[in-house]
This record gives structure tokens, C-alpha cells and sequence, in this order.
């Protein structure tokens, strides 16, 4: 049987003990072995912030994010006998998804020429045109000073101020030291601010609607 | 989960909001990449994984891996040396007194004994090199702080300002502990201020040929439950700012300590950071310990590689 434990976000997950059972899985899913179920499991709990991540890091190619979303847990699942819960399973799919991300970003230098960049699919509804646009037009600037960062600088800006995470979480997310992430994002930082917007677009003292 | 690390985005951005807009799954393609999983799952069958061809190339790097590891490891092992020199060192000073300094001379060929009293400058300085680190073999370059400020300079704004009991100089500490060569080519400087109970004291690094300041970490009060347990602790930082950035206007400096501000809302503990004149802040508070961390920027456009690895060692230290 697996032992439920509970993650830094207070999540309940189940560690695989070596007969490879877990005790849970979603009512009424029929599932061929217990790491099917467990895989399951963690999907659940988890698409949504491994797809943020991935959508974060490939930026205005953020499509693929599913794509690679989809890879990331046929590959946890591959590789299960290796995750001994020393640390959480959002850690250890994020290291999975960490990969694969730097690994897509790698084929972005063969992309095609004409690439069209990738558009919100759910566009926030608004009456107000002038509004919409403005968003739009900051999303469009916002990308393009992330595009900047090299992918280890993107991901650090991506837990601390996307996700909005402490140093101490992020770290821990990125298994490295509190004082990694700090220099990093001081050095992403300073890439940042030498685009003259920075403080229009992702600075938190630019005003509204100047 | 939520935000500790300042308002991120301007133009109507707001808190939990983060940088950008990413949009969230449709049910529907949700449930498509959770059937693909499965499929993706059930068809794969477990093959051995491919052992890789160990070609030169390949065998070059691993050698360079291993060379990069083993250097590491001697960094690591030296650093942790000179840390138990270091604490036995300041141990020795506020044990034994006059009998430390037996048989020592300083820098100048100066017996300790005979230093001004008040200005304690570590003797041992000069034996305090990082072992096993050829200091001939060292890389080379630090580029300059893009806010250039002496030890003594800020010690002398701190002094000039320091009109509350919060913040003046300990007097049973009044010219605190400098140990030079702390780290390669770094003094350290430890001194307690405020009041004794509060717990208040700062560490700052200088780099030892310049005597230009690359950190201060100044130590706070406890917290519990994500709250400082002494209010005193934000006119500290507060004192910080205006010690280290006089010339900042008071909209400024409100919304820089805005930006080192916990919220209720927030996650308890954690770090807020805000860079601000060519400094960067960071407020952590880690279960009950709360510090303040400021670091000096350098130009980005100048030799910086022994700035670099300092740095490295400095965020060993600091842990």
C-alpha cells in the first residue's frame, strides 16, 4: 500500500511503496496498475501549476505548454520507481517539467521563420475596448522583456513574482539554496531593467493607463 | 502561495495577479491531455533505456565534471575551514581577553596589545586565508558598485543619524569585531546596536583593498506567525534606507519599504525583495528569524570574475 502524506501547498499525496499499490485513485476510474492511479492523482492536483510553469517558460510559444504538459506525466509515470518521496511529488514533477521546458526552448532556435506567435485563448472579456487593448498591448511588452532572460532567470522571476512565491519556496521547488534564487533574481532583474519599460510594464510603482 | 515578493505588476496589476495573464485550461483540453497521459501510459512498454556511446567527447566532459566537482568540494571544505578558524576566532575574543594576543602581531608588525583600545582590529588577519586556494590561482577582476560606499562612510551616517535608541551603537559594543580576510579579499565587520534586549545587530562586508561595503545583513528581531514580534524592527529598516539612500524623496522611500512590506494576506514567513539606486533588499524571515540582507550592485560592463565567486562564497556564508 502507499502512505498519504502531504505537500508544502498542504495537498495529501501518495508516497508509491515498493509493491508499487496506492490506496486512491478517482472515483470510479478504472486503472490498469497503481501508478496509473497515482499519475492520476497528481495530474489532478498539479496540471495547473506545472502547465503555468511551462506556459511561463515558452512565452509567446505558449501553446506547446500542453503538448510538454502531457510529456511531463507519461514521463513521471516512466520513471516512478525512481521518486522515493524525499520531496514532494510538485517538486519532482517540476524538476521533470524544468527539463523538458529547457529542452523546448533548445528546438526554439529551429523554429520556423514564420512562426505565428501563440494568442490568449481565453481572452478576458471586456466592454471596454481601450481597456482590452491596453491589455493586450502589456501582455505583447510583458513576453517580450521575459524574452530576455535566459530559461534559469525566467523560471526563478516565474516562482517569485508569477506565482509570487517566497525565496525559501521557490528554492525549494528548484532544489537550490535560498541564496541561488536570491542572486538569480537579482541578476534577471538587472537584465529586465535595462529595457527602458521595465518599470512601465512590470515595475510595480507605473501607473495606470498613462 | 501567495505573494511575498512585492508588487510585480504595474499598469493595474494587483497582488495574486502576477506578471501576466496565462490562460487557464479549458475542461475539455484538460480532460484530453488526462486521456493522452493514460494512453501514453498504456502504451508504452519499459525497454531498456539506451546506454549512451562513451565517446571522447563524452568522456572529456565527465572528466571535466568530475574536476569541476572535486574543485568545488576543495572551495567547500576550504570555506568550511576558515568559517572554523573564523568562529573559534571571535569565540577566542570574547573569552580570553588579554591572552589571546599572546605572542601575536598584526598586519604592521604591530603587537595587538598595543592598539588603540575601541578600534580591536582582528590580529589574525593575515593568517586567515582560504586554505588550499592558491590566492595566485584566484580569478581575477570585481567590478565597481554602481553605489560606491566605504564601511567607515556608512558607519559615519549611521552615527551622525542615530537619534533613537532603536538604532545607536551599542555601547558595550561601541567599535564592534572586524576580522579581515574573512573571506578572499573581504573584511567582515560584526556590530550589535539598539537596545541590548532588542537583539539588533549587522554584519557588513567590505571589500579589503577598497574598504567599499558589498553586503550588510542586519540582524532583526524575532517573528511569530509571520508578524515581528517588535515593532522597532520596521524603523530599523526604515533607518537602513535612509542611512544608505539620504537622497531618496519620502514618496520613494515609502514605496521602497512598501515593496519590504509583509501583508496579512501573505504567506507567514518568506522574503520580500526591492532594488532600488544600484542596492537590493531583501527581507527574510525564516520560521522566527527575520534579517535584513542589503547587497551592492556592480557594473555589469566590467571584469567581474573574483566579484562572482565571492559572491558564491557569500551566499554560503550567509546561509
Amino acid at each position: 500500500m502507499a502512505e498519504r502524506e502531504r505537500d508544502r501547498d498542504g495537498k495529501p499525496f501518495l508516497v508509491p511503496k515498493p509493491d508499487g499499490h496506492s490506496d486512491s485513485g478517482k472515483a470510479g476510474e478504472a486503472y490498469e496498475s497503481e501508478g496509473e492511479r497515482l499519475i492520476a492523482e497528481w495530474f489532478e492536483l498539479y496540471y495547473e501549476d506545472i502547465h503555468q510553469y511551462l506556459y511561463f517558460m515558452l512565452g509567446q510559444r505558449g501553446s506547446e505548454a500542453e503538448d510538454i504538459l502531457q510529456e511531463v506525466f507519461i514521463k513521471a509515470y516512466r520513471n516512478l520507481h525512481s521518486f522515493k518521496g524525499q520531496s514532494s511529488p510538485k517538486t519532482w514533477l517540476t524538476a521533470i517539467a524544468r527539463n523538458a521546458a529547457l529542452d523546448a526552448v533548445r528546438r526554439k532556435r529551429w523554429a520556423l521563420p514564420g512562426f505565428l506567435p501563440h494568442k490568449e485563448e481565453e481572452a478576458p472579456a471586456s466592454d471596454q475596448p481601450e481597456r482590452a487593448a491596453l491589455t493586450e498591448e502589456r501582455r505583447e511588452k510583458v513576453w517580450g522583456l521575459l524574452d530576455a532572460l535566459k530559461p534559469e532567470h525566467r523560471e526563478v522571476i516565474f516562482f517569485l513574482y508569477q506565482k509570487e512565491l517566497s525565496v525559501k519556496e521557490t528554492a525549494a521547488l528548484l532544489d537550490c539554496s535560498e541564496g541561488r534564487v536570491r542572486t538569480v533574481s537579482h541578476r534577471a532583474l538587472r537584465v529586465l531593467r535595462k529595457n527602458g519599460e521595465f518599470q512601465q510594464w512590470i515595475g510595480g510603482e507605473a501607473s495606470d493607463g498613462d | 502561495m501567495t505573494g511575498t515578493n512585492g508588487p510585480t505588476g504595474g499598469n493595474g496589476r494587483e497582488p495574486g495577479k502576477g506578471l501576466v495573464d496565462i490562460p487557464k485550461l479549458s475542461a475539455q483540453r484538460k480532460e484530453e491531455i488526462r486521456s493522452g497521459i493514460l494512453t501514453g501510459i498504456r502504451s508504452w512498454t519499459k525497454e531498456p533505456e539506451e546506454e549512451p556511446q562513451r565517446t571522447g567527447v563524452n568522456a572529456k566532459r565527465r572528466r571535466l565534471w568530475a574536476g569541476g566537482g572535486i574543485g568545488a568540494g576543495c572551495v567547500a571544505i576550504a570555506l568550511a575551514a576558515v568559517l572554523t578558524v573564523q568562529t573559534d576566532a571571535f569565540t577566542n575574543w570574547a573569552d580570553s581577553g588579554a591572552s589571546r594576543t599572546a605572542g601575536v602581531t598584526d598586519e604592521t608588525g604591530q603587537n595587538p596589545t598595543d592598539a588603540s583600545p575601541g578600534k580591536e582590529t582582528f590580529p589574525y588577519g593575515h593568517e586567515l586565508s582560504v586554505a588550499g586556494v592558491d590566492v595566485n590561482d584566484m580569478p581575477e577582476g570585481i567590478a565597481e558598485p554602481l553605489l560606491p560606499l566605504t564601511y567607515d562612510e556608512f558607519r559615519s551616517r549611521w552615527e551622525a543619524n542615530a537619534s533613537s535608541e532603536q538604532v545607536a551603537i551599542s555601547a558595550a559594543d561601541k567599535d564592534g569585531q572586524t576580522l579581515q580576510n574573512a573571506l578572499p579579499r573581504l573584511n567582515e565587520t560584526r556590530q550589535d546596536f539598539g537596545e541590548e534586549s532588542f537583539g539588533y545587530g549587522y554584519t557588513a562586508w567590505t571589500g579589503n583593498e577598497d574598504g567599499k561595503l558589498r553586503e550588510l545583513v542586519f540582524r532583526l528581531g524575532d517573528s511569530s506567525e509571520g508578524v515581528a514580534k517588535n515593532p522597532a524592527d520596521s524603523e530599523v529598516v526604515r533607518y537602513v534606507t535612509t542611512v544608505l539612500q539620504p537622497g531618496l524623496t519620502e514618496t520613494e522611500r515609502e514605496a521602497l519599504l512598501d515593496q519590504l512590506r509583509f501583508r496579512d494576506f501573505e504567506a507567514k514567513g518568506g522574503s520580500r525583495i526591492a532594488e532600488s539606486g544600484g542596492l537590493v533588499y531583501t527581507l527574510d524571515r525564516n520560521e522566527e528569524k527575520q534579517r535584513l540582507i542589503v547587497q551592492f550592485m556592480r557594473a555589469e560592463d566590467q571584469p567581474d570574475a573574483l566579484g562572482k565567486w565571492q559572491d558564491s562564497l557569500l551566499d554560503i556564508v550567509r546561509e
